[in-house]
């Protein structure tokens, strides 16, 4: 029986074959390097500013709270659910009771406006606060007195600076 | 001169598978020697077994049974590596069909025999074709050659590596018979010039003429003649 | 003689020998022409930007806003106000804002106003600053130019050529504008886009006749630079203009913009590598069949030289030895292909963004490219070589009928 032309064919279809699958191996290979990491994505459930998160009602809302010892201030920046965008509200302002180690205090947060992102007092995911204790006291226990964001309100909602209230 | 027999055979026996399965019997030859430098023809028609019993002396191809020995190497139950050395040392071939590679020069066809032995030297296949009167067409393709030419380069491929047997098979089958007596004579002459022993195969009655010694096939076989189906 | 025997049997069969060759070469050619440029591309598209961080401009795409300010291609998505750059520039982990503006051309050649400090040590690429070859800078408030070396070349400009610059980004005859400016500088070549465009002042652009009178002071965008170790900086910033804002838009890192516009067309390279390696599977198909026909026309000469005493090892090194031949002509001249494609693509990319391929650069493909197109060539011998390994001596020795 003459084997020499099935021979010839199968090794002629064994070349094509073995290219194939290296052509495929090599789409997927590119396929998956092609997949850009974008640096910029954000986790999911981290704050943007590696700031304290605060969970208002059933996680509907965030507030992120910021400390800058250097100047004494402390920013809010109001999140969504998951804390990937910023919720701009129209609140003129709002209070943080604080007890720190026995001694109360109240931060009133005031909207601040801002060039960059087109922020405006009245349209703003940004408040700010500013005391002088701020620059030595990194702890203490507060409570949000009323904070109305859309059609809800939050009202005394507590927390621990700098751990949150998020308890899972 | 080396007393060692160029060639020895002692009860030969080669057979070949037929289509239907059975074998049938080509050679059974009991005794054959050749001396050292004799020269001898071999006379047999066509078909009787000549190319296969110098196949099997050239170790081209296994016997069955029996003893062949070359220049005093056995050839029956050398490995191929010992039949491809032998053939390249120690013997010279001459084929019916020239049997010259078309894509290389004279000079190059001659250098082949001398390849895969001692290493193609130039200055010694220089000096064959000199022997065979074609040093002045080294350089030339064979399809550049006469007949006759082709067959004078194919004898000094045969004799580059001095051998101590030549064997040719028919070497004037191809060639007009003034031709062929030359090419005969040459190879007597330069076998004789290098001791070399030589063994023609052939059916030509000029051939066979210009040698003292002739043995028939059919008196040396002891096989029947029959068509051989090969 | 195993190397002259290789030599002749490729030149008996001329044709089929050179038909295989010249696939071997393209599928060579191929396949390191599609790796090299595309890797090539990419890092000299990043080179060409690594001189900034980032881009701000308005609220758009972050790829038009790099094309548009960093590679001088497309508009800009908008326009930003003189007082959003003072912001920027004023930031703690800002090192350099360079402010752009576009909108005016000379034959299609695009005039990019930005400010003097252009020319004051700014970096675009580590070592490297703008500066100019011949002449000076232009002084701000003056209707002068620093025109880059390729447009210097292209327009045939030198110092004391004058022109009227052109409305808009696209060459419109009828869209002259009046005034005249004066070349006073060529800018030393960067092997970045900058040498294919005309650098004016600022408001060399903003106040040209017919343009808007309350866009005076608008800008196209804003190249970034950060301070050293200014890690988070572009985070930040990201966080704060793209998501906090919603008016502006921080182009930041710019690398991974390019990346993901290369990542954009990786169904093209992909196709591009398919077909390579299609053309690649073919050569070596070629090469069987050059080989195989071959040996079965010299089937006669393969059994003299075993009745000559080649043994059977030199016949499959004949055989492997004219496979391995045709490779090798065959990645020889595949890097003739090779080198003639990447010139041309190179010559493209110079001429249309101002990037520059450096086609002679280490790459492992220039290496594992020939490789492969051989070990394919002499594995395409393998069939023709058992063949000649089988050979039974005296068959091949029979008289031609």
């Amino acid at each position: 029986m003459n084997l020499k032309k099935p021979l010839a064919l199968l090794i002629v279809l064994a070349l094509a074959g073995g290219g194939w699958a290296l052509v495929r191996w090599r789409i997927r290979a590119t396929a998956v390097a092609g997949t850009a990491h974008d640096p910029v994505k954000p986790h999911q459930d981290q704050p943007p500013h590696g700031g304290t998160p605060i969970v208002l009602g059933d996680e509907q809302f965030h507030v992120e709270l910021v400390r800058d010892p250097a100047s004494g201030t402390l920013r809010a920046y109001i999140l969504d659910g998951e804390m990937e965008d910023f919720v701009r509200i129209s609140a003129k302002a709002f209070d943080i009771l604080v007890d720190r180690d026995g001694r109360k205090e109240t931060l009133a947060f005031r909207p601040v406006a801002d060039l960059a992102t087109g922020e405006t007092v009245g349209d703003t995911s940004l408040f700010e606060a500013r005391a002088d204790w701020l620059k030595q006291v990194d702890h203490f226990k507060g409570v949000i007195r009323i904070l109305p964001i859309q059609d809800q309100v939050f009202k005394a909602v507590a927390f621990d600076f700098p751990e949150g209230n998020d308890k899972d | 001169m080396d007393p060692t027999p160029a060639l020895v055979i002692r009860d030969l026996f080669k057979s070949f598978p037929a289509p239907s399965g059975q074998r049938i019997e080509v050679l059974r030859i009991p005794q054959f020697e050749l001396g050292a430098g004799q020269q001898v023809a071999i006379r047999g028609e066509s078909g009787l077994g000549k190319t296969t019993l110098m196949h099997i002396i050239a170790g081209i191809l296994e016997a069955d049974s029996g003893f062949v020995a070359v220049g005093g190497t056995q050839v029956t139950g050398l490995s191929e590596a010992g039949r491809d050395r032998l053939r390249a040392e120690r013997l010279g071939y001459v084929f019916q069909t020239f049997n010259l590679l078309q894509g290389l020069s004279a000079l190059e066809n001659v250098m082949l025999g001398l390849a895969f032995g001692r290493g193609a030297d130039p200055k010694t296949a220089m000096e064959a074709l000199e022997r065979v009167g074609l040093a002045q067409r080294a350089h030339y393709l064979p399809r550049q050659l006469s007949t006759g030419q082709q067959q004078r380069v194919a004898v000094a491929r045969a004799l580059a590596n001095r051998p101590c047997l030549i064997l040719a098979d028919e070497p004037t089958g191809n060639l007009d018979a003034a031709r062929g007596r030359k090419i005969v004579q040459l190879l007597r002459d330069s076998a004789s010039s290098l001791g070399s022993a030589l063994l023609v195969a052939s059916h030509d009655p000029d051939v066979l003429g210009s040698f003292e010694h002739v043995v028939d096939l059919a008196a040396l076989n002891q096989v029947a003649p029959h068509e051989e189906e090969l | 003689m195993l190397f002259l025997l290789i030599r002749r049997g490729l030149r008996q069969h001329l044709v089929s020998t050179a038909v295989a060759v010249l696939l071997v070469a393209l599928g060579m050619g191929l396949v390191v022409s599609v790796w090299v440029v595309r890797a090539q591309a990419e890092q000299s598209f990043t080179r060409s930007a690594s001189g900034f961080d980032a881009v701000l401009g308005a609220r758009g795409s972050k790829l038009q806003l790099v094309l548009n300010c960093l590679f001088h291609q497309e508009a800009s998505p908008g326009n930003i106000t003189a007082d959003d750059f003072q912001q920027v520039k004023s930031l703690p982990m800002v090192d350099r804002a360079i402010p752009i503006v576009v909108g005016d051309n000379f034959r299609g050649v695009r005039l990019v106003g930005v400010s003097d400090d252009f020319f004051q040590n700014l970096e675009y690429a580590p070592g490297h600053v703008y500066s100019v070859d011949e002449g000076r800078p232009f002084q701000v408030g003056q209707k002068e130019a620093v025109v880059g070396s390729l447009a210097a070349h292209q327009l045939g400009w030198s110092l004391g050529t004058t022109f009227h610059p052109f409305h808009g980004l696209d060459y419109n005859p009828n869209a002259q504008h009046s005034e005249i400016f004066t070349v006073v500088g060529v800018l030393a070549p960067t092997s970045t886009p900058a040498d294919r465009v005309i650098w004016v002042p600022l408001e060399g652009v903003q106040r040209l006749g017919g343009h808007d009178p309350a866009a005076f002071t608008d800008l196209s965008g804003v190249l970034i630079k950060f301070k050293p170790g200014a890690g988070a900086a572009g985070l930040m910033l990201d966080t704060r203009y793209n998501r906090q804002g919603k008016r502006l838009t921080l182009a930041w890192p710019v690398a991974s913009i390019l990346a993901d516009l290369f990542a954009k067309f990786s169904w093209f390279e992909s196709a591009l590598q398919a077909l390579a390696y299609m053309v690649a599977v073919v050569a070596g198909a070629s090469v069987f069949s050059a080989v195989y026909s071959s040996m079965s026309a010299r089937k006669r000469d393969l059994a003299i030289l075993r009745a000559l005493g080649a043994h059977r090892g030199f016949l499959i090194a004949a055989v492997l030895g004219e496979s391995a031949g045709i490779g090798l002509l065959g990645c020889a001249l595949g890097f003739g292909l090779y080198a003639a494609i990447a010139s041309t693509v190179q010559e493209i990319l110079r001429t249309h963004i101002g990037v520059l391929l450096e086609p002679w650069a280490w790459n492992p493909v220039l290496v594992w490219g020939p490789v492969l197109m051989l070990a394919l060539s002499v594995a395409a011998g393998a069939l023709p070589a058992w063949r000649a390994y089988r050979l039974s001596v005296a068959d091949g020795l029979s008289p031609l009928s």
